[in-house]
């Protein structure tokens, strides 16, 4: 019987199965219990924590169910009290009319019942931890929400920590992380959809936005990104940003990432809209300006005008950054006349005996911070101070006693590095940039780096996150415009959202 | 266009060493007459890595014209010299205008060489960078330090540059310890 079922099922979906959910969509169930019982079955033939639990329910009304859900995924202590409890126990004389609509609407306690026909919207509930109630004689099912997988708890962002404000970080579970936000949000404005991403992994990917603040040109536009998308499975928000990102913007990052509740709340309340993946912690906001990246969430927790202080010193770190190799190798090169004489004779001294020229050596030394820098990040706590010794003795002190590098190299690579380390968010940019301006310095000395500098301004303008210019809040110079970008001003005077919002006044004047 | 990425990528490997040794850094430069030929000084400053001390040497060359005096020069060192911080320039007093001249314009030819470097007068160009420097690393600099001293700094290559006739240059002139200024003279008496 099961053989001819799956043959039906191969002629109604086409003898191609792809193993995807999508294969189920044009299928039903029989009514009859041991053959829909067994369908399932083989469907999960390799699949151990499947579980079916059958149940005679012997009352007035006799009959038979089939509860099928997946081990692990559900809190069992609901599938006991809340199905095969009331199932067991409860008197059943509903004589007349549908015995499926009676169970799900009088018997069963479980706070969420809804009835499906189709195998497909099964299979999908039953996969996200949902269980299913096959019962004899109806070809209907109904599925019950009694998800119960156990998450890592909820913690502060490791890679976000700031000294004042909330504390509280994403987890993997999608919707904790959206009743996060909502604990944040109190209002029907609040507005989620759901879209199923993956063919294989079919996650869901959840759009929030407030409705009468975001920009429906955008989300119109990400909704039918999403929807194109055509992959085996999404792991993580990384999956979506990459495959909705627009061309030409591989080096800036024209997505937000966060794991705080708080800053998507913020992001939101601007008018941004955010995209929540199941199984991640991260949590992704469009559009994203330029201006973002030097924003930290600590500014806002904090008195402002220390915040602007801390952000002017960013824009000059990242300045400072991708430039000082650079213009020191272009100087002490190119243009040693431009530098003091005594200067001069001591870079000469320092680097005296050392065998390569200033731009292999600076290329070479950043590379070796680059390695420094992913290998602390990579390698476990307990090992972080022998990497800062073996990394500081070997590779700063005695490469330079041994003239592999010179000490003027070294202080400049480390003073980039620890100026770009004030960035997280453009490290990418920082890296790339920093090595093409000494490439350009070194064959072209100042007249290269000029050259650099000319063409990433020319690139970031040119930037754009969904139709919306990267650096749309620099290029009109008064004080609404640059409220919250080169510095924070007070909240009073945070009077309108930034431009790209269709309700755009953010402060009354409440007296 | 990847292989020309490719291929400039790879040019860059060809210049990942250089010669290792002592730089040199010329802080003046001399010009005396010798039988209407131009004697040429560089003084140098060669510097070595950090352990070692600096030392000087006075560079000489002789030809008909500058450039084959120069060529002189550097035919006879090893390592490119350092013009750029040279930051005095020498007249000796047999030099006529028309060699002058010569001088002017080497000096504004070659690039390296500033417009910001002192044009002083000596009796013997090479008497005085030959001298025991005092107060500096170097006789160049030390007769910058003099020049402070006696505020006598308007004889910079670009104050002197349209009006050679009339300028005067300070003059400096060797002693038993070091040297010393003599105050100013016209160029050509």
């Amino acid at each position: 019987m099961v053989l001819k079922l799956h043959t039906l099922l191969k002629i109604k979906c086409g003898d191609f199965m792809s193993g995807q959910i999508a294969d189920y969509k044009n299928s039903y169930l029989s009514g009859n219990l041991k053959e829909d019982i067994a369908f399932f079955k083989d469907i999960f033939k390799r699949d151990v924590i499947l579980r079916v639990k059958e149940i005679s329910a012997r009352k007035e009304v006799p009959f038979d169910c089939a509860l099928v859900y997946m081990d692990g995924m559900t809190d069992s202590e609901q599938i006991n009290e809340a199905i095969i409890r009331p199932l067991l126990t409860q008197n059943v004389n509903n004589e007349s009319g549908s015995i499926t609509d009676y169970i799900g609407k009088q018997i069963l306690f479980a706070r969420d019942v809804k009835q499906k026909e189709i195998v497909a919207d099964m299979l999908e509930g039953i996969l996200y931890g949902e269980a299913l109630l096959l019962i004899d004689g109806s070809k209907q099912a109904l599925m019950m929400d009694v998800k119960g997988f156990r998450t890592r708890g909820i913690n502060e962002p490791q890679e976000e920590r700031i000294l004042q404000g909330p504390r509280e970080g994403f987890e993997e579970a999608a919707l904790l992380n959206l009743a996060m936000l909502r604990r944040k949000l109190l209002t029907p404005d609040f507005c989620t959809e759901m879209f199923r991403v993956g063919r294989r992994s079919s996650t869901a990917v959840f759009v929030c936005y407030l409705g009468t603040l975001a920009n429906e040109k955008i989300l119109e536009k990400l909704k039918k990104k999403i929807q194109k998308i055509d992959i085996d499975g999404i792991l993580d928000t990384n999956y979506i940003i990459e495959l909705i990102k627009e061309k030409g913007s591989p080096i800036f990052k024209t997505s937000g990432l966060t794991e705080r509740p708080d800053v998507v709340a913020a992001r939101l309340l601007e008018g941004r809209i955010a995209i929540v993946v199941d199984g991640t912690p991260m949590v992704a906001t469009i559009p994203y300006l330029f201006c973002e990246n030097f924003q930290s969430d600590e500014d806002y927790y904090q008195n402002y005008l220390l915040s602007s202080a801390e952000r002017l010193l960013r824009y000059f770190c990242f300045f400072l950054s991708i430039s000082i190799p650079a213009v020191f190798i272009a100087l002490s090169t190119f243009h040693r006349a431009l530098l003091p004489t005594p200067f001069v004779i001591s870079v000469m001294q320092l680097r005296g005996g050392v065998p390569f020229t200033p731009m292999t050596e600076c290329v070479v030394m950043i590379l070796v911070f680059e390695i420094l820098k992913e290998a602390g990040i990579r390698m476990s706590q307990n090992l972080g101070h022998a990497l800062s010794i073996v990394g500081g003795l070997v590779v700063g002190q005695a490469a330079v006693e041994a003239r592999i590098i010179s000490s003027p190299i070294l202080i400049i690579v480390a003073l980039s590095g620890i100026a770009g380390l004030m960035l997280p968010r453009l490290k990418s940019a920082v890296f790339y940039f920093r090595i093409g301006f000494v490439a350009l310095s070194s064959v072209l000395g100042l007249y290269g780096y000029f050259l650099g500098l000319i063409f990433l301004l020319f690139y970031v303008f040119s930037l754009n996150s969904f139709g919306i210019d990267y650096t749309i809040s620099l290029k009109k110079a008064n004080i609404q415009s640059l409220k919250d970008t080169l510095f924070r001003l007070p909240w009073s005077y945070m009077v309108y959202r930034p431009v790209f919002n269709k309700n755009k006044v953010r402060k009354g004047n409440k007296k | 266009m990847k292989k020309v990425i490719f291929a400039v990528l790879f040019l860059f490997l060809l210049c990942g060493c250089e010669k290792t040794g002592p730089e040199y850094l010329i802080s003046s430069i001399g010009f005396d007459n010798e039988n209407g030929k131009y004697n040429v000084y560089f003084e140098a400053v060669i510097i070595n890595s950090e352990n070692e001390e600096q030392t000087l040497k006075l560079l000489n060359g002789k030809g008909d014209s500058i450039d084959k005096a120069v060529k002189q020069i550097k035919n006879s060192c090893t390592q490119p010299l350092l013009l750029s911080h040279c930051g005095v320039i020498v007249i000796g007093e047999n030099i006529d205008a028309d060699q002058f001249k010569d001088i002017k314009n080497y000096c504004y030819d070659t690039d390296p060489i500033t417009l910001s470097a002192y044009f002083v007068k000596a009796k013997n160009a090479k008497e005085l960078l030959s001298a025991k420097p005092v107060s500096s690393s170097c006789v160049g600099y030390d007769i910058m330090g003099l020049l402070k001293q006696n505020n006598a700094t308007k004889n910079r290559f670009f104050e002197i540059l349209n009006d050679v006739q009339n300028v005067k240059l300070p003059t400096i002139s060797v002693k038993d310890k070091g040297v010393y200024f003599d105050g100013k003279s016209k160029l050509f008496q």
